[in-house]
């Protein structure tokens, strides 16, 4: 596992980042909105189908309006995050709130599939008074938190 | 008197709390980043429905009602932290460049967001006023957390 | 353009310390990593230095009482900061004597945060992020402090 981290952080594109003036920072600017884009849009739809918000508006409407800008946003982290990472790598790869961070990330992911290849096939038939199913429910609340969980973890990485 | 401020928030039990305890000033700041994480979550889908680049079933009129609530509520957590914040360090902030920008877009996003925003609540879908609400909304938050962000680069 | 910066973060600097109660209570620590009431000043020969985000390393080689020497790290702000501060990667070479103010880490080890580094020709720079009328305000501490507490 080291050899493979130390070849990624010794790498020039890695390194040039590493060492930069303002390539750095634009890539945490762009870590910021990404947050964001990502886990601020998805709170959106997890509330939704936990019933909290916009119970006017059925639950695909929501869906079909919010998962977009989710994706971009995902699109945002995976590219920012990856290069930040690299640029960084030896240095942290050790440290347990990243190493938490790319846990629980793995986790909101794996969470993301699992909702969208079961219950979601469902979600047209949510809405008016009915609250989404327990299941919906279950992978919401999950989402909350472990994104939730991803963003603290992330900004602890800096202090320990 | 600004600066008595900024020296009175350094002193209060908070501040000091936050400044001599490194978990407590690491949670404030992930609270903060939660915070806004939602606060331009709302933002970001109002304005681009109101736009009519996502969603022809929403209107963004009724959103802005219906997500007003968690609107505040989640600015508030961001606005709490973001005291507590400045309260553990507020020389830092005193005199970074970047803070009082912050500040200034800040102010001018939430006026647009509770006076002409108003004004989209009866709208039917996009068009010129919506796009321009929309678009000056997006630029001015970008704004604000851009730098929010950059006050600790510069 | 840099140097407007430094300029005007020096005189609102002065400006502060002129009206700000200088009480250690006052003060507080760079990202609440290092203890402002611990002040430290170092005079080394520099032996390594990381030029990197999100945060630069210069590391110093200390000679103590005893003769024994200890390296110590002291952590500035990201190369963009730096040079907007008028402090660039050619200002400091490997052996070079720096001698560089900061506050301890709570952390315990040799690491102190770069407030303020005075290169060889004595020229000062700042090497951390606006400080938080540590240093960079205060008078220098009187004796050079090269162990940690």
């Amino acid at each position: 596992m080291l050899a493979i981290i130390e070849r990624l952080y010794e790498s020039p594109l890695a390194t040039a980042i590493r060492e930069s003036e303002n390539l750095f920072p634009i890539l945490q600017t762009f870590h910021i909105l990404g947050t964001i884009g990502l886990a601020g849009a998805i709170a959106l739809v997890d509330l939704r189908l936990l019933n909290v918000i916009l119970r006017r508006e059925a639950p695909v409407a929501v869906a079909h309006a919010v998962l977009p800008i989710t994706w971009v946003g995902f699109a945002i982290m995976a590219v920012s995050g990856g290069l930040l990472f690299a640029a960084q790598s030896a240095r942290i790869y050790g440290n347990v709130f990243l190493q938490l961070k790319l846990l629980l990330l793995l986790i909101a992911l794996a969470n993301v599939l699992l909702f969208h290849a079961t219950t979601y096939r469902s979600i047209s038939a949510w809405g008016g008074d009915v609250p989404p199913p327990l299941p919906a429910r279950v992978f919401a609340a999950l989402s909350l938190v472990l994104w939730a969980g991803v963003i603290v973890a992330g900004r602890f990485i800096a202090y320990y | 008197m600004v600066e008595s401020l900024f020296t009175w928030l350094g002193g209060t039990a908070p501040g000091q709390f936050l400044a001599g305890s490194t978990a407590a000033f690491a949670t404030t700041e992930a609270l903060h980043i939660v915070g806004l994480a939602v606060v331009g979550g709302v933002i970001l889908v109002i304005d681009l429905v109101a736009l009519g680049i996502t969603s022809r079933e929403l209107r963004a009129g009724t959103l802005i009602d219906q997500l007003s609530g968690l609107f505040y509520g989640a600015l508030a957590l961001t606005a709490i932290t973001g005291v507590m914040l400045v309260a553990a360090g507020p020389y830092k902030y005193y005199t970074n460049p970047l803070f009082p920008v912050k500040l200034v877009l800040l102010v001018a996003a939430l006026i647009l967001q509770i006076t002409f925003r108003r004004r989209l609540v009866p709208l039917q879908g996009p068009d010129r006023l919506s796009r321009l609400l929309a678009s000056t909304s997006l630029l001015l938050w970008t704004g604000v957390v851009v730098t929010g962000r950059w006050l600790g680069l510069i | 353009m840099q140097s407007k910066l430094v300029r005007g973060v020096a005189v609102a600097t002065l400006a502060l310390a002129a009206v700000l109660p200088v009480s250690a209570d006052a003060h507080h620590s760079f990202s609440a990593m290092y203890d402002a009431r611990k002040p430290v000043r170092l005079v080394g020969k520099l032996s390594k230095v990381e030029w990197t985000n999100p945060h630069s390393y210069f590391h110093i080689d200390v000679k103590g009482p005893d003769g024994k020497i200890t390296t110590w790290a002291c952590e500035g702000a990201g190369p963009g900061a730096l040079s907007r501060r008028g402090f660039n990667k050619s200002d400091i070479r490997i052996g070079d004597t720096l001698i560089v103010d900061g506050y301890l880490a709570r952390s315990g080890g040799h690491i102190i945060d770069a407030r303020r580094v005075t290169l060889p020709g004595g020229r000062v720079v700042s090497g951390g992020t606006p400080g938080d009328g540590g240093p960079e305000s205060a008078p220098a501490p009187a004796a050079p402090s090269p162990t940690a507490n």
